[in-house]
């Protein structure tokens, strides 16, 4: 749990810097004249390590299961409403049109329901199919995340996936070891140790197929750092929970559709 | 489309891999953080230099440091992040920059030092 971590930190480097000060009191107090004793170095060596502690438990951080449940505020509704709307199959994620496209997400509905809405009035047309056509769950956190943390999206596939990585490793701290792998047009993401696990699984009991009329939180934010990095449509193809041993991991499929080339393997 | 799930547990319980190890929520094995894994090294690094140094060398401080940051700046480069600025590496630049301030120091002091013996 990040949280945790983040706080496990902060006392083990209060322990370390406290560990060094009494040792060095320790030298000062059995032989001044003697500074290069080996317990000075050890001192140091608490030092060092406690501020490098410190300076890896910096954010403050939400506790994990708030966190699971916050990241499905609204998906059930939102699913609902999309389904009631003719909503099927999988949500796909459309690059940015242009410079300074923003990356939408195209929900196809049923053909029965064109006649319903008449000139389609507030849906999209995309490859011949209608559906409804707005910014995914995840953008506000892309964006910010470009902004504050200075994410930059590689255009390959490789570099790309580093980013991935990063992102859920190192600013989100939503797993612990992240994986990729890519066979044909399909992007295998497994992140271990989940920390959102327990909200996913809620979801998954009580209505799978929102996951894919509208994907939330991680698996939206891969997606859209997929289809922006590759410029290419990206759908989520499925999501596998795993909980053997206490290993809470989460593999996610992602189908990709005509790629713009720089991302081909 | 597709959605399953599976898991082992026995009765409620977790039974967790043989190759994880758990103190309090940290832990050691195939699955272990990148920062943790730092944090450990670094430190396994500094004793064994300082257990080394008294060993093989009459203890010398400025020596130690020195090491000690080399060890430092190599954990950092390891796992510094590629495409972003995480809060925490923010954090690790400014003790870095400490560092060399301490390294640069050190290497002056010895240099002065070394102009002393030769008595330039």
């Amino acid at each position: 749990m990040a949280a945790d971590r983040s706080k496990h930190y902060r006392i083990g480097s209060y322990i370390l810097v406290g560990f060094a000060v009494l040792l060095f009191v320790a030298v000062l107090f059995a032989d001044p004249r003697r500074m290069e004793s080996p317990t000075l170095m050890l001192s140091a060596s608490s030092f060092i390590a406690g501020v490098f502690l410190f300076a890896l438990g910096g954010d403050a951080s939400i506790d994990a299961r708030l966190a699971s449940r916050l990241s499905l505020q609204g998906i059930s509704a939102l699913g609902g409403i999309i389904r009631d709307l003719g909503g099927s199959g999988a949500a796909v994620f459309l690059p940015p049109n242009g410079d300074g496209g923003k990356v939408m997400q195209f929900i196809p509905t049923q053909p029965a329901f064109r006649s319903v809405l008449g000139d389609g009035g507030g849906f999209a047309c995309h490859d011949g199919s209608t559906g409804t056509l707005s910014r995914p769950l995840a953008a506000p956190i892309l964006e910010d995340l470009k902004s504050s943390d200075a994410l930059v999206l590689p255009s390959e596939f490789g570099p790309l996936m580093g980013a991935v990585r990063e992102v859920c490793e190192d600013l989100l701290s939503v797993a612990d070891r992240v994986t990729v792998k890519r066979e044909g047009d399909t992007v295998l993401v497994s992140l271990h140790n989940y920390l959102l696990y327990p909200g996913c699984a809620s979801l998954r009991e009580n209505s799978p197929e929102f996951c894919m009329l509208s994907p939330c939180s991680i698996c939206s934010l891969i997606a859209c750092m997929i289809a922006e990095g590759l410029a290419c449509e990206v759908s989520l193809a499925g999501v596998t929970l795993n909980d053997a041993a206490g290993s809470r991991r989460m593999e996610i499929r992602y189908a990709l559709k005509e790629c713009a080339g720089a991302g081909e393997p | 489309m597709q959605w399953t799930v599976s898991g082992e547990t026995t009765g409620g319980a977790v039974r967790p891999g043989l190759r994880r190890y758990y103190m309090g929520g940290f832990m050691i094995g195939s699955a272990m953080r990148k920062t943790d894994a730092a944090s450990i090294t670094l430190l396994a690094w500094m004793l064994s230099a300082s257990g080394l140094l008294y060993l093989l060398h009459p203890p010398d401080h400025k020596l130690f440091l020195v090491i000690a940051l080399v060890g430092f700046f190599i954990v950092v480069y390891t796992i510094h992040p590629v495409f972003s600025k995480p809060g925490y590496i923010r954090n690790i630049h400014r003790m870095a920059l400490a560092g060399t301030a301490v390294f640069g120091l050190v290497i002056l002091l010895r240099i002065l030092e070394l102009v002393e013996y030769w008595g330039l």
